[in-house]
């Protein structure tokens, strides 16, 4: 078997409850450091939830949730980001008041210091610009630098917020659904991003796009119903009797 | 090009206040100054961090009496008074964070309205702060013990560089590393945790600083018009100061600044008119929120941002 370090993040029978409905129902996952980790299941089959818990946005009913074999499971979620977690929204998260280079310099800061002095002036943070340039060229956004980001488009709205989530260069990059809202002509630029980020760190993904699944993910863990149904390479989830029952039959059939 | 614009502004705002005692009565530009101030020390708050704290008359309020009580009965010195003052205004200010920052949206602003109606109630019945009639009489004394400040245009001046050193720590706030913060939890606080700050300090600093600003202007208040009384306190200054950010525009540095000015210069004008200042006030306050949701310097540069779009567009 595995020696516990091998995973960055581990979940132990974690689930929770709203109120008599369990949304997650005794997950144990287990992701590989250096993987890139797919969720996939139906819509309400506790992908999302399940992020909240690792990342405790929402408070587990029970289990517990580790990094690198230490538990985290009570920690808030600014302190787990500060451990090298980070987080994509499914709904996605960008400032929207703020123009793009200031949001993704807004992430680039937080690995400077805590963000607490007052006295500096903001010109201070000059000499992050051309990572957050570097960033912003990646996912394709350099036309937009000064653009405010409310103003962005649905899918240039998802690529800075994969670019904030990047300049944390965090450990392990958990990102709820990072294709959703993109245009086809983008889908392949963005996997390939994820692709190259995850050359030196771990990824969690919920992605509904099973080309992209395909392509570039390691391991692929199938949810219903809060609970884990088969988890395993593209190849064995997708041959698996009941996954094609529960999922991918209706979305072949659909396609 | 925005910044020799921004510069230009700044250049006329100072110039315009230096020559202003000439030729407007100087205790009403006083007046309009400290209440600029305490407007833009409450946007840090309301325009910048999105909270809208409703006992800002309380940093206001209590720096005012402790100011007085100090020169007063104290005897302490005016700058000492006013240092004094403003220190504690900042720990009340980190005291209501304490309370208050535990809740977001409306629960915020009563709990913050609650504090600050029970620091009203102890002034009210404290000896030491007078009750109804507060404390009245209070000597301005001598910044430095030589700059004569009985002298209206010398305390005019000495005013002056002070609200402007003011404002330009407030300045400063918005465009650093922790403005950019606060925006952020603004905007997203979701985001902002998720980024891994802890928004929690960031308020508290913010609380602090804006009590401790808001009390330097409560403190030169006295220092002009020689007393405090408990209006200093009352809700209605907490929700005055609400109305000078939405008139002049939340969230933009000007804009709480024209704000104060403007309430200040309502209440001269319609000094006379008695409760008819509320009933105009509250005219303003409807249009305000009904056709000008960004206040005055917020529409303004919007549109300002708008024209310069198009003739980019236009040039492309």
């Amino acid at each position: 078997m595995h020696t516990p370090t091998e995973f960055e993040i581990e979940t132990q029978g974690l689930s929770k409850e709203f109120s008599g409905f369990s949304a997650v129902k005794n997950v144990s996952l287990k992701v590989r450091r250096g993987s890139i980790h797919a969720l996939l299941g139906p819509n309400g089959a506790g992908k999302t939830t399940l992020f909240n818990l690792i990342t405790r946005f929402i408070e587990p009913s029970e289990g517990r949730v580790l990094f690198r074999s230490q538990d985290v499971t009570a920690l808030p979620p600014a302190r787990l980001a500060h451990l090298g977690v980070a987080r994509s929204f499914q709904i996605s998260a960008v400032f929207p008041h703020m123009d793009v280079l200031e949001n993704v310099l807004l992430a680039l800061q937080r690995k400077e210091e805590r963000g607490l002095a007052f006295w500096k002036n903001i010109q201070s943070l000059r000499h992050l610009e051309p990572r957050a340039h570097e960033l912003l060229q990646s996912v394709g956004l350099s036309q937009y630098v000064h653009t405010r980001a409310g103003e962005l488009s649905y899918g240039r709205k998802r690529a800075l917020e994969l670019a904030t989530t990047l300049a944390l260069d965090p450990a392990v990059l958990l990102l709820d659904e990072p294709m959703a809202g993109i245009s086809h002509a983008d889908i392949d630029g963005i996997a390939n991003l994820i692709k190259a980020a995850a050359s030196n760190r771990t990824v969690l993904m919920v992605e509904h796009n099973l080309g992209v699944v395909a392509r570039i993910c390691d391991r692929i863990t199938v949810m219903r119903r809060g609970e884990i149904l088969v988890e395993g390479s593209y190849q064995e989830v997708s041959a698996h009797p009941a996954v094609i029952e529960a999922y991918m039959g209706k979305r072949k059939n659909a396609a | 090009m925005k910044n020799t614009q921004n510069r230009l502004l700044l250049l006329l705002f100072v110039g315009v206040l230096a020559v202003a005692p000439l030729a407007i009565y100087p205790v009403f530009l006083m007046e309009a100054l400290t209440m600029a101030l305490f407007a833009a020390s409450f946007n840090l708050v309301f325009g910048y961090s999105g909270l809208l704290s409703f006992g800002h008359a309380a940093f206001y309020g209590v720096s005012a009496y402790a100011t007085a009580f100090l020169i007063k009965d104290h005897g302490f010195s005016t700058e000492l008074a006013l240092l004094t003052a403003v220190a504690i205004s900042g720990a009340l200010g980190a005291l209501f964070g304490l309370l208050a920052l535990k809740r977001r949206g409306i629960y915020f602003s009563m709990v913050t309205l609650a504090l600050a109606e029970v620091i009203y109630f102890i002034a009210l019945r404290w000896p030491a702060t007078g009750g109804e009639d507060g404390l009245q009489g209070v000597p301005r004394g001598a910044l430095f013990g030589w700059l004569e400040l009985n002298d209206t245009m010398t305390l005019y001046y000495v005013l002056l560089v002070m609200v402007l050193a003011a404002l330009a720590l407030i300045h400063r706030i918005i465009h650093s590393p922790f403005g950019l913060v606060l925006r952020g939890f603004c905007d997203s606080e979701q985001r902002t945790l998720s980024l891994g700050y802890e928004v929690q300090q960031h308020l508290m600093v913010v609380m602090t600083l804006s009590a401790a600003l808001a009390g330097l202007a409560g403190g030169l208040k006295v220092l002009v018009f020689q007393f405090a009384t408990l209006s200093d306190l009352s809700w209605h200054l907490s929700g005055l100061v609400v109305l000078a950010c939405l008139i002049g525009g939340t969230g933009t540095f000007w804009g709480p600044i024209l704000g104060g000015i403007a309430i200040a210069l309502l209440h001269s004008l319609l000094a006379e008119s008695g409760s008819w200042v509320t009933l105009i006030q509250g005219v303003i306050f409807i249009a305000c929120v009904q056709f000008f949701r960004e206040g005055f310097v917020g529409t303004l540069s919007k549109r300002l941002r708008n024209r310069r779009a198009t003739s980019l567009r236009e040039q492309a």
